[in-house]
């Protein structure tokens, strides 16, 4: 009988440090892929090609908030536009949820002013970005914003 | 599973999937088109795009006609099954 009861302690104790080491996973992934949401936007502020190639995955697709969906080409070619230029962006109220140790899906609120192909856009967006893990580093396998107000 | 779509409430315009199937049965369908469907996996996960055109009426009963776009986010499941954790929609053409 006490032996079991060991047993059974044992096994309770053991559950309760995988549930918590799993908690304490998702938790920092979530805080990894915060911090990465704001390296994104610096990143595209700064009109940084190299981040964008290390962290947007093959097949990444971006929809647009003027309605156009863009590939990881399409999206570094923008980023190597000089004419685009970004006068201000910031990012607020990122949520992010971890579904397993390889799937995140981040919501936040993105307002910029910026000259886009031609176009100046001041606006605010609402942003969903589903982040992938590739062998240990997180990328962006896709993001799709939406006008909520400005023009 | 989070929904985001403008149109569905400004104020508030991220859902959980209770508040998701709530709308749904508030709004009546009448025809639903998809058209450009891809869908690229990654591993346990996959990304499906599209655009839709929605006509329907709300709980009011005002006319609903939609022309949105939408990213959906699927998770491949222990169990085997593939399930959508996360829907963006927004209009076309804004």
């Amino acid at each position: 009988m006490t032996t079991r009861r060991t047993a059974l302690v044992i096994i309770v104790a053991l559950s309760s440090l995988a549930f918590s080491v799993n908690l304490h996973a998702q938790s920092d992934a979530a805080q990894q892929i915060k911090e990465l949401q704001q390296q994104s936007r610096d990143a595209q502020m700064k009109n940084d090609v190299s981040w964008a190639q290390q962290h947007l995955a093959d097949g990444f697709v971006a929809g647009n908030s003027w309605g156009d969906w863009e590939t990881k080409d399409d999206f570094i070619n923008d980023l190597q536009n000089r004419t685009n230029k970004w006068k201000s962006g910031n990012i607020s109220d990122v949520q992010v949820a971890t579904f397993g140790s390889n799937t995140a899906v981040s919501h936040y609120t993105f307002t910029y002013d910026a000259e886009l192909k031609g176009t100046h856009r001041a606006r605010t967006v609402i942003c969903s970005d589903t982040w992938i893990n590739d062998s240990g580093t997180w990328k962006t396998a896709a993001t799709h914003c939406s006008m909520v107000k400005g023009k | 599973m989070a929904l985001l779509n403008p149109r569905a409430n400004k104020e508030n315009v991220l859902f959980s999937k209770a508040e998701f199937l709530a709308t749904q049965k508030i709004i009546k369908w009448s025809s639903a088109e998809n058209s450009d469907l891809k869908v690229t996996v990654f591993g346990d996960a996959a990304i499906a795009t599209g655009n839709e055109k929605l006509k329907g009426t709300d709980a009011s009963s005002k006319p609903l006609d939609l022309n949105e776009r939408w990213t959906d986010t699927w998770v491949k499941m222990a169990s085997g099954k593939w399930q959508c954790i996360a829907t963006h929609q927004s209009p076309i053409k804004m």
